[in-house]
């Protein structure tokens, strides 16, 4: 509850800090909203074109890939800005300040990341969410409507967690976002487009080496009565435990992390 | 020309600082290539002509991607918004050679050490292309007229550092609307006749389709010929925009301390 | 306050292979022992200066007194806690100010940055104000309060940092070089304060600093650290006295006598009426050969010179003196 109240009391004074830097503000979200609103704008072409992507229309492809995007720009939101940035905290001695401090290290570091310009793809995501939603009269049911609540909660534990080790990573490595370049941008993007439509190995490596497919791919194919079988439709189900689980595994290894900083210092 | 290279090396240094850059530059483009082929295979799997085409031409992409992506913005912005503009007036080089130096080495150390492996990695995927010096050197010099282009229009968005605090927005509207209109990530011919018109009117139209139908196709004469000499208006016309822009800054910073 | 007892640490270092192909595929590494045995501990209200030249081991020293690295071997406790084992409690005990860096924030008005530490410190509004009105007096921060931080200058960030650390009434405050890059104005106004919060709170305070003029000023106590061991730890008038070798005093006579003969006093030159006079404090008190001198022969003028802390130091530092 006091940390609820901090995290307040820090977004207030990143509003005051921020009202200087009007035009910076509008501009950073805007270019998040046209970036995403191009990708949008990328699928509905391809969809113009070829009809279906693997079964999945426009308004399908919508809902994958905006689950994954708003439940992306949801831990941005939180966690982005400061965490997945630690390397450069840690070259920076600005670590050492915040460990000084009688609060946890999360707890500081996720009130200092108030990710605003992630609000842009929030805002896009929302909207294209909102007509597919509209426009897919299956989709109109509580069940489905509180199921979906559920998934996207769980999604928003992946990519945290996903964004916490990246930057634990940093207590180990130099360049800990590169690795997170490659191994959570990247084969995220797998994840864009149904999984059905590549390779079967693609599949096992975003579920179980990676759990990225659970972000979006399992729940809206579970939403969308897409599931290849009743197994990734179990998998669908479970995702928000997955999402938990990631996310404790996470901190864990967060915590492994600032052990070997404090043992080794920078 | 000397000072050129000498910052062209330090650029490509720094491409090599850090081990873990090399070995996770490469995987990200290998992987890249290997979604975009993946969802490819799947849209053309039953047009194996289609498909060695699009295989191609994401590798291509992928080549371009690299040559086209350099940092000649940051380099101008931070040094205008660190004071150091006014500071590099003294020197007896125009600043323009030192961020196109930086700039091109970065380049070079990306084309160097991320797209030749990846190219390597892919070549069996080019084999039917039906290569020729000839088709080469075109497709070369559409790519060198585009990276003058790009960066052209990058160390312009650079300059906006002279009226607004942040930048990376304004440099980021500029590079989604490049993956938009110029088939960095679909080809503009699968685009609604109405969008490939507006992408035409824009030089972004000229960075990837271009170059890549220059070695893919057999191009008609008339068009090449035409498309060069777009692109050399194009260049022209930003050339002088950034003349007139930089003596502006020059007259800003000598009147007002930078 | 603190102990520290046969307190060690080691760091590995990666060496760079010239040969590329290994560099790329191999590492190797070395232990470097960068603090060796060290021990010492500090009483209630002392002011210590902690001392040495640069990578002896003071910033690894006051990161393991501070919690946020852990020791290799050896213990250290703070008030009762292992630091690094209680860094949360550890917290609320200290203060920390690092001179090269602040933990205000850039963008915020100073008054901005002071209440979100009163809540991550959870420091109760009454002495959160009792506070406020104490550094507005001593440290006149009133003045810039409402500025942010990026605009204020060295001095007055320094100061902002100083009432920032103080906030949540620590009983230990670690100061890491915090007169570095200050005028003489505004250091001597950083030392009366550190002495006068000192000595209003009982407070323990542990100063690292390359400025001998904030030891001799303010600190009671010199420990040296070098190549990761404690080379010396006095009282700050005992390194004057005992190291500092001869106190000198220059007399201009009206009319220079013939010989001046007092016991443990040396004639060290003569240069017309300008006699230099060298001795050993604690043989003869400066007044006791002041009065002796103007007995024998009229004094015109004179003026004494004791020996400098800093120049005690340096001879440390290159080996001149032998501990």
């Amino acid at each position: 509850m006091d940390n609820l109240k901090l995290y307040f009391a820090y977004i207030g004074m990143f509003f005051r800090s921020r009202a200087e830097y009007k035009t910076s503000f509008f501009a950073g979200m805007f270019a998040n909203f046209y970036c995403y609103f191009v990708t949008y704008t990328i699928f509905w072409l391809m969809t113009q074109r070829f009809t279906t992507i693997g079964g999945w229309n426009f308004s399908e492809l919508t809902v994958l890939y905006g689950t994954g995007l708003l439940t992306y720009a949801i831990s941005g939101v939180l966690f982005w800005g400061s965490i997945y940035f630690l390397e450069s905290a840690v070259t920076e001695g600005k670590l050492d300040i915040l460990l000084l401090r009688p609060k946890g290290l999360i707890v500081q570091l996720i009130c200092s990341s108030f990710g605003y310009t992630f609000i842009g793809q929030i805002i896009v995501t929302v909207i294209f969410l909102c007509l597919a939603f509209a426009n897919d009269a299956s989709l109109h049911s509580w069940t489905k409507i509180l199921y979906y609540l559920v998934a996207l909660v769980g999604g928003v534990l992946i990519n945290g967690g996903a964004v916490i080790i990246v930057g634990a990573l940093s207590f180990w490595v130099k360049r800990s976002t590169q690795i997170g370049g490659v191994f959570y941008y990247t084969l995220r993007e797998f994840c864009i487009y149904p999984l059905n439509i590549y390779p079967r190995y693609i599949k096992l490596a975003v579920t179980y080496v990676f759990p990225w497919a659970f972000i979006n791919y399992y729940p809206a194919a579970v939403l969308l009565g897409k599931s290849e079988n009743g197994y990734d439709y179990c998998l669908g189900l479970l995702a928000p435990l997955v999402g938990v689980a990631f996310f404790l595994l996470s901190l864990k290894i967060f915590a492994l992390g600032l052990r070997r900083y404090e043992s080794a210092g920078n | 020309m000397n000072c050129f290279g000498a910052f062209l090396r330090i650029a490509f240094k720094n491409y090599f600082a850090y081990r873990a850059t090399l070995f996770t530059s490469v995987l990200g483009i290998l992987l890249w290539v290997a979604i975009q082929i993946a969802v490819w295979a799947y849209v053309f799997q039953k047009d194996a002509q289609m498909l060695a085409y699009m295989t191609a031409y994401v590798i291509l992409a992928g080549v371009l991607n690299d040559f086209y992506n350099n940092r000649v913005t940051d380099l101008v912005a931070e040094k205008i918004s660190s004071g150091n503009f006014a500071i590099d007036l003294i020197k007896p080089v125009n600043p323009l050679f030192s961020f196109w130096g930086t700039a091109f080495g970065g380049t070079a150390a990306a084309l160097f050490c991320r797209s030749l492996p990846m190219v390597i990695v892919y070549s069996p995927c080019l084999m039917h292309l039906h290569w020729s010096i000839g088709k080469i050197l075109l497709s070369m010099i559409a790519a060198i007229l585009g990276l003058v282009l790009v960066n052209l229009i990058f160390t312009l968005i650079g300059y906006l550092a002279f009226v607004f605090i942040e930048i990376w927005p304004y440099r980021r509207l500029v590079d989604d609307t490049i993956r938009l209109l110029s088939g960095a990530v679909i080809p503009i011919a699968f685009f609604p006749d109405w969008l490939i018109f507006a992408a035409k009117l824009t030089p972004f139209y000229f960075l990837y389709t271009f170059p890549i139908n220059l070695l893919t196709k057999d191009l008609p004469v008339s068009e090449i010929t035409g498309n060069y000499i777009v692109m050399l208006i194009w260049i022209a016309g930003l050339s002088l925009l950034l003349r007139l822009v930089y003596y502006r800054a020059v007259k800003y910073c000598i009147i007002q301390g930078g | 306050m603190i102990t520290v007892r046969n307190l060690c640490k080691d760091y590995r270092i990666a060496k760079r292979d010239k040969n590329f192909l290994r560099y790329l595929f191999s590492r190797q590494y070395e232990n470097k022992r960068a603090v060796d045995n060290v021990n010492f501990s500090v009483g209630k209200g002392e002011l210590v200066g902690y001392i040495g030249p640069n990578g002896a081991g003071k910033s690894t020293t006051i990161k393991m007194m501070t919690g946020i690295m852990v020791p290799t071997s050896g213990e250290i406790t703070v008030m009762g806690n292992v630091p690094h084992l209680k860094r949360k409690v550890n917290a609320k005990n200290i203060g920390v100010v690092f001179g090269q860096r602040t933990q205000l924030w850039w963008d915020l008005p100073v008054v901005d940055s002071f209440d979100l530490l009163r809540r991550i410190y959870s420091i109760p509004r009454q002495d959160y104000q009792d506070n406020l009105l104490l550094f507005e007096s001593v440290l006149d921060i009133k003045s810039f309060i409402d500025k942010p931080v990026r605009q204020l200058s060295l001095g007055q960030r320094m100061r902002a940092d100083l009432a920032a650390a103080l906030l949540h009434n620590p009983s230990m405050l670690f100061l890491d070089e915090p007169t570095i890059g200050l005028d003489i104005v505004v250091k001597k106004q950083i030392r009366q304060f550190i002495r006068k919060v000192r000595n209003e709170r009982d407070l323990t305070v542990i100063l690292t600093t390359h400025d001998m003029r904030d030891v001799e000023e303010i600190c009671d106590r010199i420990v040296m650290i070098d190549h990761g061991k404690i080379m010396l730890d006095m009282k700050t008038s005992d390194v004057r006295d005992k190291l500092g070798g001869a106190n000198t005093l220059i007399v201009d006579f009206d009319e220079p006598p013939q010989a001046v003969d007092i016991p443990f006093v040396e004639v060290a030159s003569i240069d017309g009426p300008r006699w230099t006079f060298t001795f050993q404090r604690n043989n003869i008190s400066a007044s006791d050969l002041i009065a002796r001198i103007s007995a024998l022969v009229p004094v015109a003028d004179l003026s004494l010179k004791e020996p400098d802390i800093e120049d005690v130091i340096r001879d440390i530092y290159e080996g001149n003196i032998v501990l």
